[in-house]
């Protein structure tokens, strides 16, 4: 098996080329694409998250597109549609995908799409196919959709029901760059504009390998056994939290586990990595009671809390 | 995977030796003390120096299968927590035959390297136990001539405490006697001579009293001589039996022949 922090170094290093700090969440953002699930981001704009997830599309050798939601976006607008088409002396319908047929899907503003536009998008993004019309059509490997939320302006946005966010592996806070970082940034950015030739460091087939290989992690019973209480305690914590998460939070964060001790250049999964991956993973799972949120609790301060609490 | 196990067994084998070099000084002191112990209250002899043998010989029994049964990856943890989860994953993975497990085995024998058997050799207890187990050993030996029964007081007190048992084991007036097992002198021991006393025999109780003497008999001190007690031998030869024409009077005719057997009997020994 090769050396993947190896890999993954290289990978940050070609990445700091581009974008400056956001360790964490390119990490995190790797975790999801290595769990084979989704991410939903959560930060304010100007954050840099198009050119991230452009970036690391890059580097991996996969075909990127971008879906800007709006309220008036339809489902066809994502998925493609049959458009009728002159072949020669007839005419026929002939299928034109949409900007789901990619390997990375940036759904910018998932909010802002309207319920029925987000639910086809969610739809891809757990079957990894897409229906149009009687033909169903497999989406090319591996698929991977990060969506963006912006934390302000909810007026005119369809916040997505805890049901469709429970199906998102992780959400990614994108914090404010520190102070060092962003001087960098204004320095890069604001001087001489530069072609920044990237060199791919993944292919899209190690990509694939890598996927296989997380699920291959092996998980200690004891490790196992703390994430199984983490998850049961937020269920019946009812004095910070009114809903829990679903057993595929447990799921989640052993397969997030397994894909950070990967990252990591380990062939286990530590607490630490249980640690480091409960709070991306549980956020947008619980729904803090009217206690907490009085008190101004966040699901973060809830599930540190939480953790302590584990033995 | 064959590998992983080999070295484990080989780590958990030099773990266990080490635990066993602990348990065997732990199991040391405690004899020693037993041993102490006995040795000053007197009691010293084949069968109490085979309790002490016994305590120290148990004690190590328990600890060295209570230490085969100590998770040893535990152990290794305590000693590198980097270890811990890499060996337990490894452990519990044994059979696994996918390539990251299989990896996870290599790399987890190569991390073993630098697991060093002294590491869970405890100096500092070992140090203590082992300076202990030599001032045990002398302060048997000086405390060898040492006899706690030899002091007055003691002394005193153990004879003032076997007095109280006699004087409580034989009834002043009288006793029925229980049984054909009960014949002959029960407990013959103490002052016998020197006071009234009431002795069973046979079947029914027999009555009568034994006439003061001058003699006294201190049982306890025939046995400090290591002798065998025998009545003959100590019997002076200056006590003669009443006529038991004294006693016909207070002796009921039928017991006559039990009494005169009691009396034949002691005098056989």
């Amino acid at each position: 098996m090769p050396n993947y922090k190896k890999t993954f170094e290289g990978l940050y290093e070609e990445m700091g080329r581009v974008i400056i700090g956001q360790h964490d969440v390119i990490e995190q953002i790797m975790a999801a694409l290595l769990s084979n699930g989704n991410a939903l981001l959560e930060g304010y704009p100007g954050l840099a998250n198009t050119l991230m997830i452009k970036t690391l599309s890059e580097l991996m050798e996969l075909k990127f597109s971008r879906i800007q939601n709006t309220p008036d976006l339809m489902p066809s607008d994502i998925t493609g549609t049959y458009i009728i088409e002159d072949q020669g002396s007839k005419r026929a319908f002939k299928f034109h995908p949409g900007p789901i047929f990619a390997n990375m899907v940036l759904a910018d503003e998932i909010n802002r799409a309207t319920p029925k536009t987000q639910s086809a998008l969610l739809e891809a993004m757990q079957e990894k196919q897409v229906t149009v019309g009687n033909t169903t059509f497999k989406l090319d490997l591996p698929f991977f959709v990060l969506a963006t939320q912006n934390p302000i302006e909810q007026e005119g946005t369809y916040p997505l029901p805890e049901a469709q966010a429970d199906r998102f592996l992780l959400k990614i806070k994108v914090d404010y760059p520190s102070y060092e970082d962003e001087l960098a940034i204004a320095t890069k950015y604001a001087g001489e504009q530069k072609v920044i030739r990237l060199r791919p460091v993944v292919s899209k087939s190690a990509l694939l390998t890598m996927q296989e290989h997380t699920r291959q992690v092996p998980i200690a019973a004891d490790v196992k056994e703390k994430v199984v209480k983490l998850i049961m305690l937020t269920r019946s914590e009812k004095t910070l939290i009114e809903y829990g998460a679903s057993p595929r939070a447990s799921i989640s964060l052993i397969l997030a586990g397994k894909a950070r001790a990967l990252i990591s250049g380990r062939n286990y999964v530590s607490i630490e990595d249980i640690r480091a991956m409960a709070m991306p993973v549980l956020r947008h799972r619980i729904i803090l009671n009217f206690e907490s949120e009085r008190k101004g609790l966040t699901a973060d301060e809830t599930v540190k809390q939480l953790m302590a609490k584990v033995k | 995977m064959a590998n992983f196990q080999k070295e484990m067994w080989d780590i958990k084998k030099s773990i266990d030796k080490v635990l066993l070099v602990e348990a065997f000084l732990e199991a040391s002191i405690l004899f020693l003390i037993a041993y102490l112990l006995i040795s000053i209250a007197g009691f010293l002899n084949q069968f109490t120096t085979y309790v002490a043998i016994g305590i120290g010989v148990g004690f190590f029994t328990i600890k060295a299968a209570k230490n085969a049964f100590t998770d040893k990856v535990q152990l290794i943890g305590d000693k590198y927590p980097q270890l811990y989860e890499e060996l337990l994953t490894a452990r519990e993975n044994a059979s696994g035959k996918n390539q990251v497990v299989n990896d996870l085995h290599e790399e987890a024998v190569r991390h073993m390297s630098v697991i060093e058997e002294s590491s869970f050799f405890h100096q500092k207890p070992v140090t203590i136990k082992t300076a202990t187990i030599i001032v045990l050993c002398l302060l048997i030996l000086l405390t060898a001539p040492f006899n706690l029964q030899q002091v007055p007081l003691v002394k005193d007190t153990i004879n003032k405490i076997s007095n109280t048992k006699i004087s409580l084991s034989y009834a002043p007036q009288q006793a029925v006697g229980s049984g054909p097992k009960d014949t002959g002198v029960v407990e013959a021991v103490g002052n016998l001579f020197g006071q009234k006393r009431t002795v069973e025999q046979g079947i029914t109780a027999a009555k009568f009293n034994v006439a003061a003497s001058s003699f006294e008999v201190n049982l306890k001190d025939e046995e400090e001589t290591g002798e065998d007690f025998k009545f003959d031998s100590v019997f002076p030869s200056e006590i003669g039996t009443p006529d038991p024409d004294l006693f016909a009077e207070s002796i009921p005719k039928e017991q006559q022949e039990l009494v005169k057997s009691y009396f034949r009997i002691s005098a056989e020994g």
